[in-house]
């Protein structure tokens, strides 16, 4: 296996007395890519941010490259994008595509709120991924109000980046976009998480999305008739 | 330093005070530059607007930005919560401190010396500077500054009799009722009479506590996204 981008051991969340997840455990190497798959509510949005160290997590803990979240991220290159609701509505465009490497990703100078919602995402994805150089890419949603072309360029950026070494973590309920990408897929649900390896689904390469939808229903229906005190967390 | 040098460049893009702010600031400059002019024993008074607009103008609310997502690039950058944080008081700060400075110069070169520079109205500026910022950065914006407007009213209205609040004497007495009229009426204290040192210890100490806990809450606080909770 690929050397280890992202490792994530036994890692629990909550919101107060709210438990949103625990024992989510995963590793990512470079050059893979994981697609986190669950319910509106089973908690995407939170692990994705436990990741990057805006939520200290309840137990467990998140190595990037070795390195705790906070010592990683000055030293990794981390392209994080957790949708364009994220972007201050204030700002002008062509100013906000200068965070990224400097270098202009668009001359609109048009307020961030006078935009399309699809025209935010996409030029919050393309300020984060031209970070260079980038070893982890962490997306909530990416594809979220994209027009086909642009989720096309989004797909293709994501297999280049990965291609180059980076590891990559997708949250995103669109099951056709992930199956051409992830070679692992982490399933939420019930405060759990299941992981699969695409290789084991498919070992002929080519899964589709139905094969993906179809596996995590029937993980899901097993799941509800568990008892809550068996243990989920299990690859396959 | 690069990491300075990267937060500073996020916040010019991404600055904490709005437009309208920045506007109020040039104002009131004008504004204490011509009346300085008109009169220049006016010099005390002139600055006070723009030590009441750093009040609203640092009640910037940290936390509540930072949990849209504004500031994820920035601290996905690995530039850090607390280098983070200090810059975003610094450019909440900044037009205050720039219109303070430009008032004391005019002051000075009218007049050949300037109350700006006074002890007193040191304080008066690092409170108003500071303690806003740190009580708002829980809190919704504008927050701290509402708080202490609504504080120096029952100050005045409920205090018990005797306290002599907001009287030409009440700054220089020593005892605790001083230090506490300091504190909850910094303005009292541009180029006044303070009766002893130790009445700015007080502002000066609630400064200091106000961005501790508040820089102590942001290291340590979850940033969840506010649609994810």
């Amino acid at each position: 296996m690929s050397a280890v981008m992202l490792s994530v051991r036994a890692l629990a969340a909550h919101y107060g007395r709210r438990l949103v997840f625990e024992d989510v455990s995963f590793d990512v190497g470079t050059g893979q890519c994981l697609g986190v798959v669950g319910a509106n509510g089973a908690g995407k949005t939170t692990l994705l941010r436990t990741l990057v160290g805006c939520i200290t997590p309840l137990r467990g803990e998140v190595r990037i490259n070795g390195l705790l979240p906070r010592d990683a991220l000055a030293r990794t290159g981390v392209a994080y994008f957790a949708g364009e609701a994220t972007l201050p509505g204030f700002v002008r465009a062509a100013a906000w595509g200068s965070l990224g490497n400097g270098d202009a990703v668009t001359d609109d100078r048009r307020r961030l709120r006078a935009l399309s919602r699809g025209t935010r995402q996409l030029l919050g994805l393309r300020t984060v991924l031209g970070r260079q150089p980038l070893g982890l890419v962490i997306l909530d949603e990416p594809w979220d109000g994209l027009d086909p072309d642009a989720a096309k360029w989004l797909s293709a950026t994501l297999e280049s980046k990965r291609d180059r070494g980076a590891g990559v973590v997708l949250a995103s309920h669109r099951l056709h976009d992930l199956a051409g990408l992830c070679d692992l897929y982490l399933l939420l649900f019930r405060h759990r998480s299941v992981l699969v390896k695409a290789h084991e689904l498919a070992p002929a390469g080519s899964l589709t999305p139905e094969v993906l939808a179809d596996v995590f229903d029937r993980l899901r229906a097993g799941s509800q008739s568990r008892q809550p005190s068996q243990p989920v967390g299990v690859a396959m | 330093m690069r990491a300075l040098v990267r937060a500073l460049q996020f916040f010019g893009v991404v600055p904490p005070l709005p437009s309208l702010m920045v506007y109020s600031f040039v104002f009131v400059t004008v504004a204490a530059i011509v009346s300085l002019s008109v009169d220049v024993h006016r010099a005390p008074t002139a600055i006070i607007p723009t030590l009441v607009l750093q009040v609203f103008a640092t009640s910037t609310g940290f936390t509540a930005h930072a949990r849209r997502g504004y500031y994820d690039v920035l601290l996905t950058e690995g530039v850090g919560r607390l280098r983070t944080a200090l810059t975003h008081w610094l450019m909440s700060s900044a037009p205050g401190l720039v219109s303070w400075l430009i008032v004391a110069a005019t002051e000075r070169m009218i007049a050949g010396t300037t109350t700006a520079v006074a002890p007193g109205s040191i304080t008066a500026l690092v409170a108003s500077s500071t303690i806003p910022w740190g009580t708002t950065v829980a809190l919704p914006r504008f927050s701290g500054a509402i708080g202490w407007m609504l504080l120096c009213v029952m100050t005045i209205t409920l205090a018990p009799r005797g306290m002599a609040f907001g009287s030409n004497e009440s700054l220089t007495a020593t005892g605790w009722p001083a230090a506490v009229e300091a504190l909850v009426f910094p303005v009292r204290l541009v180029g006044g009479d303070v009766g002893h040192v130790a009445v700015l210890a007080l502002p000066l100490l609630a400064s200091a506590a106000s961005m501790m806990s508040a820089l102590l809450w942001i290291a340590r606080t979850p940033l969840p996204l506010e649609a994810a909770q």
